[in-house]
Order: C-alpha cells, then structure tokens, then sequence
C-alpha cells in the first residue's frame, strides 16, 4: 500500500530510469512523476506536494539548489540529492540535505537513503524546518552569489548580480532593485550582505545594502545622516557608519 | 667572500698544493743544475712560487668578470691569456725586489736572477695555464651540477605539466555521469550499455594518449569526438544534435591529440546541459591561407546560462598550443547573439596517422 509521494526531479533520461527502477522495490512509495529540469520541479513540488524528491543539481536554466529557493518553506520536502560532484556535498549537508547520492549511484546505497528517509517519513517530520534554514540559494560552490532566482507569478524570474543596484529590508522581506524594476524576496538582509561580493556591495544601513557603481552622490541630510541617490532615481539612507564605510570603498 | 671557488676548501687544497709542487721543482732543478748556496735557492724558490701563485689568484677575477667558462669564445679565451701575461709581468717585477734578500746569500745571485729573468717568466706563463686549468674545472664542476638540478626540475615540471593536462582533459564528471547511464541502460536496454561500454573505452583510449605533444590527423580527432557526442547523446537525448561534417580537404590537417574535444566538451557542458531546449553543436572549418581555421559553435540559452569566457579547459588548451605552437593566442573565443564560438588557428600541415 502506499503511504508516501515520491518526486524524481533529473534532466538526464537513463538517470531518471535508474531511479524508477530502484523505487520499484518500494511499494508503500508511489512516483507521482518525473520533471526535466527545475522550472517543471518547482511547479510540481507546489502542486503536488510530494513527501521525497530526488533532486539532480546540475540541471537546465536553474540548478537543484535555486530550486529549492523557489519553493515555500511549509511546501519543502526531504530532499536526496543525486549527482556526479561530490564537491556539493558538504553544500548540500549544509542544507540539511536528507542525504546525498554520488553517481554512478549504487543500489545499496540507494537502500540506506531510502531506509533514512522512511524513518523520517514515519517519524511525521518533513524535515522542512532544517531544509528552508539550511537553503542558501544557488552558490553552487562559489564563494559569492552571481545571481538571484526568485518566483514571479507563474514564472521565475532571474536577476543577474550585476543588474542589482540596491537591497532595501522589508520586514520578513527584501526589495531588490534592479536600474528599471523591483523584486521581492523572502531572505534576511544579513544573508545578501554575506553572499554578495563586498567588493561590488556595501551595507550602508541597517535596511540598505547598494551596488558601489550605483550611486551618483552622497549628500548631507542631517547630522549624521547622508542621502546616496542612485542612478536609478531612488533615494537612500545612509548611516554614519555607513558613510564611513562608503569614504573608504571610494576612497575619499 | 661569497666566491664559489675561492671559499672551495678543495680548490684551495690543489692550489696550495701546486704551489708548493712548483716550489720543490724550481728548488730541484737549481739545486742539480747551479752550485748557489742552498739557502739562495730555497728562499728564491719558496719566495718566486708563492708570489707567482698569490698573483695569478687575480686570473680568476678576470674569468669570472668576463661571465665565467660556460659562454667561452676565441675572444675571451684571448683576453684571458692576455691578462695572465700582464700578470706575469707584474710577477716578475714583484720577485725583482727580493733579489736583494736574495744577494745576502750570495752576492752574484743576483746577476744570475737577471740572467734567468726570461726562462722564469716563461715557466711561469706555462703555469699559469695551468692555474687556468684548475678554474676551469672546478668551475664546471660546479656548473654541470647546477645545470643537472636545473634540468630535473624542467623534466619535473614537464611530468607535472602533462599529468595535470591529462587531468585537465578528463572531466571525471564525465565519466560518472556515463557510467550512471550505463548502470541505468543494464537494466532497461543491456545491447545499449554494451554498446556505450565499448564507446567509453575508445573515447579513454585515445584520451589517455600520454603524451602532450602528440600530434594526430582532423579525421581520427573527429572520429573520437564523436564518440563522446554519442556517449553524451544517451545522456542527453534530442537536447543533443550535432553536425561534424567539413570537407575532405581538412580531414588530414595536422593537431595536437585531444586538443579539440574539450570545446565540445565545453559545449555540451554550457550550452546543452544548461538549456532545455535541444542545442545543435556545429564544427566548421575554414581554408585562411597558410593557416587553417577550426571552428565549434553553439547555441546558448541566454537567459539561464552564463558563460565564464575563461575556464580550466581553455587555459589547458592555450598552455599546450603554447608548447607545440609557442604561442597561446591560436585559441580565441567568441560571445555574441546567442552563439558561443571558439576557434582554433592552426598552421596548414597534413599528419598521416601510422597503419
């Protein structure tokens, strides 16, 4: 009988047959499907809200980890990746992966994950608390984010590191500004100030952190505090601390 | 002094003792062949030897000045022959002012010291070949040393170099993700796995050509790139096309052994397996003269897949055409509408592969 949803989320054909094939030992897991690549498993996860995914990281457009960043944390599954890099791995258990299956992937193996995962299953924890901690987004073994993935109505919307001007905190939010758009975000300023280059990307308040070449000036505001105006026509705050921060990046 | 061979204890060991060799032989041959006091021909002997030898030491300065033995020239050989004559010179005048030490032994010694000036500073021009001799080859004892360390360092890197290449030229990645289609088609389609087993060992074959400088024919690199498109294909279904047809003329032009597969690799690697649309893979090549032109082209899905202009493989690339070709350049890579280009120069040269 079964009790639990699987997801097989791999862009590659005869992975995703090997997969099926070791799930057929398990009758109380049924398949729900099989996505291509990372788009169609977002979709399906919130759809269909399965227990398990097996989830391949390098895929088409968008890899397994921004994934994960597009989905609602309630929504999370457990999540075993599968892949040929085993330089993710520490990423991944960083992410409070449920486990980690280096390909050529081995039907024993295969049996310990599945053993792992029916234990949580039983257990009645989805893991999702751990998992939507531990998703940093897509850094993919770089030290420094060079983009943004994030969900836009239906679609998914990409930012390139380079077309962000400013991140301004919105409560549980971010508001991401690009020269001619806005984007919102669930992420913690904090996480931005560290996964952007700080070479390019200076917290100049509590609630801004700004791309350097996107200021046009700084000017007084009051005592101890400054304005910066963007290229873009926004305003914004910058703290004594900040501006400190500012005069040394430029130089002035 | 830090002076290899002036602070060399063994040379100072062989020069002491040629000195004191010329000594007892200049006191020999006056004691058999004059009858001047003993004591004369003792103090003449030690005396004109050490001067001699504590002179010639300044031989050295002058080799070493003119850049050492290693780069000897007819010239250099001239100017040093030139400087022990003046030295000798000099020798002779500095003995001229023990001869009145020499003349409190024997008053006529004197007269004899002149008399003989020109068979002494003769002997003495012998023997400074001689104390050239001894730079000579403590010099290059030194030098071959230096040059051997020099050479297993160079032979070294060279090993280093072409593991790291072979390294470089394999993406293990690759392999794993092959041999989890192999795993995966045992089960579904065994002729399959079979027939992507002995595609996988081909491609390893001819990869794992040892050496670096191997050279092979457009016709046998091809052929082993497309197998690894077809192995890639199992992987990658219709995502994957590709098109290696040019023409006849090409297929002898002489290159470097896999020197081609990893902008295709490049290619699948960025522009297949980041879209998920299917991406066609072309090579062309092109007649330039004296050169010939390779050319491997792809679509890229522009809004997902960033490319990095320069990657390990390419810098891999450019340090072999640096070391075949002497110049890295032959490698020029092109991002622009859409289609990533990279494109190898090479000189217009046919290569036969061996029966």
């Amino acid at each position: 009988m079964t009790r639990y949803k699987a997801l097989i989320i791999e862009d590659e054909q005869p992975a995703r047959e090997l997969l099926k094939v070791f799930l057929r030992e398990y009758p109380q897991v049924e398949l729900l499907a099989e996505c291509c690549d990372g788009f169609e498993g977002a979709r399906t996860i919130a759809r269909e809200k399965p227990d398990l995914v097996f989830l391949d990281i390098q895929m088409p457009r968008i890899s397994g980890f921004e994934m994960l960043e597009l989905i609602e944390e309630e929504k999370l599954p457990l999540v075993i990746f599968t892949t040929a890099y085993d330089q993710y791995a520490l990423k991944a258990f960083e992410f409070n992966a449920l486990d980690y299956l280096l390909k050529p992937i081995a039907a024993e193996r295969f049996g310990l994950a599945m053993n792992k995962a029916l234990q949580t299953l039983e257990a009645g924890s989805r893991n999702s608390d751990n998992l939507s901690k531990a998703i940093q987004s897509g850094l993919d073994g770089r030290q420094f984010l060079d983009r943004i993935v994030l969900r836009s109505g239906e679609g998914v919307q990409v930012i390139a590191e380079e077309d962000i001007c400013c991140i301004e905190a919105q409560d549980d939010y971010v508001l991401i500004s690009t020269a001619t758009e806005e984007f919102l975000k669930k992420k913690t300023m904090k996480f931005y100030e560290e996964k952007l280059d700080p070479a390019f990307f200076v917290r100049v308040h509590r609630s801004f952190l700004v791309r350097l070449s996107a200021i046009l000036k700084v000017e007084p505001y009051s005592k101890d505090a400054y304005l910066a105006i963007l290229k873009n026509g926004r305003k914004i705050s910058v703290s004594k601390a900040g501006y400190a921060l500012l005069r040394r990046s430029f130089d002035f | 002094m830090n002076d290899f061979i002036l602070n060399n204890k063994k040379f100072l060991a062989y020069y002491i003792g040629l000195w004191l060799f010329t000594a007892t032989g200049l006191f020999f041959v006056l004691f058999k062949t004059t009858s001047w006091p003993t004591g004369a021909i003792l103090a003449d002997s030690l005396i004109s030897s050490f001067s001699l030898y504590a002179t010639l030491i300044a031989l050295w300065f002058v080799v070493r000045f003119a850049g050492g033995y290693s780069a000897q020239t007819p010239g250099k050989l001239l100017s040093a022959m030139l400087a022990a004559l003046v030295l000798v010179m000099l020798w002779v005048v500095i003995t001229m002012a023990f001869i009145d030490l020499f003349t409190r032994f024997e008053p006529d010694y004197g007269t004899f010291f002149m008399e003989t000036i020109w068979i002494r500073a003769l002997t003495a021009y012998i023997l400074s070949a001689l104390v050239n001799l001894l730079f000579y080859t403590f010099f290059m004892i030194r030098h071959s040393s230096e040059a051997m360390e020099r050479e297993n360092q160079l032979r070294d890197l060279v090993q280093r170099t072409e593991l790291q290449a072979l390294k470089n030229q394999l993406n293990p990645h690759f392999i794993y993700n092959s041999l989890n289609s192999v795993s995966s088609l045992t089960i579904t389609a065994p002729e399959k796995a079979r027939e992507m087993v002995i595609r996988l060992s081909d491609f390893l074959r001819y990869a794992l050509k040892q050496d670096a400088m191997q050279m092979t024919s457009l016709s046998k690199e091809l052929e082993n790139i497309e197998s690894y498109l077809q192995i890639e294909k199992v992987r990658f279904g219709e995502r994957l096309e590709y098109d290696l047809d040019v023409g006849q003329a090409f297929l002898q032009q002489a290159l470097p052994v896999m020197i081609l597969q990893p902008l295709f690799e490049n290619a699948v690697k960025h522009g297949v397996q980041k879209s998920a649309e299917p991406v066609e893979v072309i090579f062309e090549a092109e007649d330039r003269g004296e050169e010939v032109r390779l050319k491997v082209v792809n679509a890229y899905d522009g809004q997902f897949a960033r490319f990095r202009a320069e990657g390990v493989g390419l810098e891999n690339i450019r340090n072999r055409l640096r070391l075949i070709y002497g110049n890295g350049n032959l490698l020029s890579i092109k991002v622009e509408g859409g289609l990533f280009t990279a494109s190898l120069t090479l000189p217009k040269k046919d290569y036969h592969d061996p029966l």
